[in-house]
C-alpha cells in the first residue's frame, strides 16, 4: 500500500467513534458482521432474465459464509432448468461472495444470487430469529411431499374464460362449474405421491385413485352441475 | 388405524412430544393414537382433511394434542370444549422446535387459547383478515363453520374480511361461502351492502365473505360484523391492508371501551423479509413483523397458508389459518366423544 505524497505531507488528524457496524439477526444470535464467514442463514429469492422470459427461486442454507445447502428451481424457460443442474453442482461449497462471480449459466439464477447475497449480508434471512438455523435439507423439506416445486399455472381468455392447469394440490384433471358455468371447484392428481406410489410397486391406476383429490364444491351435492377437461373443453 | 408414526424433524421434536406426553401418563405417540381410536376419534384424519397439502407432523401433533387433552379431561373432569382447545396446544407446543421462533413465542399454546377463545360464548366473531389471495384462510373458515357451533349455545359468527372484491367472490364461489358485496362512502364513512351471494345452503354459507377496496373500508367491515376476535393472514397485503386494519379497529374498539383480541399471523411474521425490504441499511427487519407486534395479543410466526413457511419457524407444517379451523375441529370432536 503506498500513500501519495500529498497525503504523507499531512498532519494527522484522529478518528473518534469506532462503534462498528450494527449488529444483523442471524440463525437467533446478533451478529456484528464483519467478514463474509460471520454470515450464516437459510433464505430464498428470486431473479430473472434480460428477456424476462424465465424466472428462477433460489434457497440456500449458509453456513459461515460457505453455501451447504443450495436448491434451485425454474419456471418458464427449457434451457435454464439445465443451467439449473448445473448450478446444483457449483453453487455448494462456495462462499457467497465467491459465488456472485461464479458464472451460473443463466441471468435469472445470477440474479437471484444477487439478491439472496443482499438478503443474507443484510440480515434479511428467514432463519434470522431461528437459534441455530435450520438444517441442511430444509430447502428439501421446502418442497413437500412427494419433492416437486410449487408451480402455478393458470389460464384465461376474453372469450372462453379461466381454465386451472396446475396449482398447489397438484396437476388440475377436472374443473367443476356451477349452475352459472363459473368454477367452483375441481380435482387434481398429486404427481410426486403417485410416482412415490409406482415406484413402491403400487398398480399405476390404484396409486392414481390413491392420489387424486378434490377441492372446493367438486359434487354435484355441492353445487357442481358440469364438469370439464380444462386442457381440452 | 394403524400408520407409522414419521414426521419432518422427528429428531428434533421428539424429546419434548415424549415430556408432554409423559406429563399426562402416555408413554409414546403410539399409545395417543390408541387413546384417540378408543374415543372414535382421529385427529391425524382431521387435520389432512383441513389442508391436504399439510405436512405428517401437523397430523401427529393433533393426535398428541388431542390424547393430552383426553388424558387432562379424565383427571379433572372439566370436560368442555373450551379446555380441550387449551390443552391441544400443549400438544402443537411439545411440536417446537427448541430456540426456534415458534417456540419462543410459544405458539402452540397460542394456537390452543385462540381456538378455546373461538369456543367460548364470550366470543361473538371471528374475523380471517386476509389479503385474499389464497384459498387458504377458508380453510380453516370451513371447519370452524362445522364445528364451533356444535358446542356453543350461540352460534359463532366467522368472517373473511380482505382486500379484493373480486377475489372475495370467488373464494366464496369455491367454497360455497356467502359473498357480501359492500360500497364504502369515503365522505360519510358510511358501509353499504349492496347485495349478497349466497354460493351453498349448508353450514359453509354461514360464513361472510367481503372484500374491501382499502384500509377505511376494511375497519368500517370490522365494525358493522362487531368482530372481537381475528387473525391476520398472508403475505402479499400484510402492510397494506391487514395489519393497518387490526391496528386501526384496535385503536377504536380501546376508545369505544370494548374489546378486541387480535393475533398477528401470516407470513412476515417472525421472518424478516417483505414489504419494507430495501435489502439496504441496518435496523429494520420486517416491517410485516413489527406492525404486528405494535396491534397484536398474540402473535403467531411463519405464514398463514403456506406450510413449509410455518415449518420454517420450528412449528408445525400447516397454515396458521386451517390451524385455527383444525384446532377447533380437534376440541369439538375430543369434547363431543367424551361427553357419549
Amino acid at each position: 500500500m503506498v500513500y501519495t505524497h500529498e497525503v504523507q505531507q499531512m498532519c494527522c488528524v484522529q478518528k473518534g467513534p469506532n462503534h462498528g457496524p450494527a449488529p444483523i439477526p442471524e440463525e437467533g444470535k446478533w451478529v456484528k458482521s464483519k467478514e463474509i464467514s460471520d454470515v450464516s442463514g437459510f433464505t430464498h429469492g428470486i431473479g430473472w432474465c434480460a428477456p424476462q422470459q424465465g424466472a428462477c427461486k433460489l434457497s440456500l442454507n449458509v453456513k459461515e459464509g460457505v453455501i451447504v445447502e443450495a436448491l434451485v428451481e425454474t419456471i418458464g424457460c427449457s434451457g435454464m432448468t439445465h443451467s439449473a443442474a448445473m448450478a446444483s453442482e457449483i453453487l455448494p461449497g462456495k462462499t457467497i461472495l465467491e459465488a456472485l462471480n461464479t458464472d451460473l449459466v443463466c441471468d435469472a439464477i445470477n440474479t437471484a444470487m444477487r439478491e439472496l447475497f443482499l438478503q443474507i449480508v443484510y440480515g434479511r434471512t428467514q432463519s434470522a430469529f431461528s437459534e441455530g438455523g435450520l438444517s441442511v435439507g430444509a430447502g428439501l423439506e421446502d418442497l413437500g411431499k412427494g419433492l416437486r416445486s410449487q408451480v402455478g399455472t393458470l389460464y384465461g381468455t376474453l372469450a372462453k374464460g379461466p381454465r386451472y392447469l396446475e396449482l398447489a394440490e397438484g396437476y388440475i384433471k377436472t374443473l367443476a362449474l356451477d349452475e352459472n358455468d363459473q368454477i367452483c371447484g375441481y380435482e387434481f392428481v398429486h404427481l410426486g405421491k403417485f410416482m412415490d406410489a409406482v415406484k413402491k410397486g403400487v398398480d399405476a391406476n390404484e396409486a392414481l385413485k390413491q392420489v387424486t383429490g378434490t377441492y372446493g364444491r367438486f359434487t354435484k351435492e355441492a353445487g357442481a352441475v358440469k364438469y370439464i377437461d380444462p386442457r381440452k373443453e | 388405524m394403524l400408520r407409522e408414526v414419521k414426521f419432518e424433524s422427528q429428531d428434533r421434536r421428539i424429546k419434548q412430544v415424549l415430556a408432554a406426553l409423559a406429563e399426562v401418563g402416555i408413554s409414546s405417540i403410539e399409545e395417543a393414537n390408541e387413546i384417540c381410536e378408543k374415543y372414535g376419534l382421529d385427529p391425524y384424519m382431521t387435520c389432512e382433511t383441513t389442508q391436504p397439502i399439510c405436512f405428517e407432523n401437523a397430523k401427529w401433533a393433533y393426535v398428541v394434542g388431542s390424547a393430552i387433552a383426553i388424558k387432562k379431561a379424565e383427571a379433572t373432569g372439566d370436560k368442555s370444549a373450551v379446555s380441550a382447545a387449551a390443552n391441544i396446544g400443549l400438544g402443537l407446543q411439545a411440536f417446537c422446535i427448541p430456540g426456534s421462533v415458534a417456540d419462543d413465542r410459544k405458539v402452540g399454546l397460542g394456537h390452543g387459547n385462540l381456538a378455546a377463545r373461538l369456543l367460548s360464548e364470550d366470543t361473538k366473531c371471528f374475523a380471517f383478515l386476509a389479503g385474499h389471495e389464497s384459498f387458504a384462510a377458508a380453510e380453516g373458515a370451513i371447519k370452524i363453520a362445522a364445528k364451533a357451533d356444535k358446542v356453543r349455545k350461540e352460534p359463532l359468527r366467522c368472517i373473511l374480511n380482505g382486500l379484493g372484491k373480486d377475489a372475495a367472490q370467488i373464494i366464496s364461489r369455491i367454497n360455497g361461502f356467502t359473498y357480501v358485496q359492500t360500497e364504502f362512502d369515503y365522505y360519510s364513512g358510511e358501509l353499504k351492502v349492496v347485495r349478497e351471494i349466497a354460493y351453498s345452503n349448508g353450514p359453509r354459507a354461514k360464513v361472510r365473505c367481503y372484500g374491501a377496496d382499502d384500509v377505511r373500508e376494511g375497519v368500517a367491515i370490522m365494525w358493522k360484523e362487531g368482530v372481537d376476535v381475528s387473525i391476520t393472514g398472508n403475505s402479499t397485503n400484510p402492510t397494506r391492508f391487514q395489519h393497518p386494519v387490526a391496528g386501526t379497529y384496535k385503536k377504536e374498539r380501546v376508545l369505544a371501551g370494548k374489546p378486541y383480541f387480535s393475533v398477528a399471523s401470516g407470513g412476515g411474521t417472525g421472518r424478516t423479509l417483505h414489504p419494507d425490504n430495501m435489502a439496504a441499511g441496518p435496523a429494520s427487519y420486517g416491517m410485516t413483523d413489527t406492525m404486528g407486534r405494535m396491534h397484536s395479543d398474540a402473535q403467531f410466526a411463519g405464514s398463514s397458508s403456506v406450510p413449509a413457511h410455518v415449518e420454517m419457524m420450528g412449528f408445525l407444517g400447516i397454515g396458521n389459518n386451517p390451524m385455527v379451523g383444525c384446532t377447533v375441529a380437534c376440541a369439538v370432536d375430543v369434547a363431543q366423544a367424551l361427553s357419549k
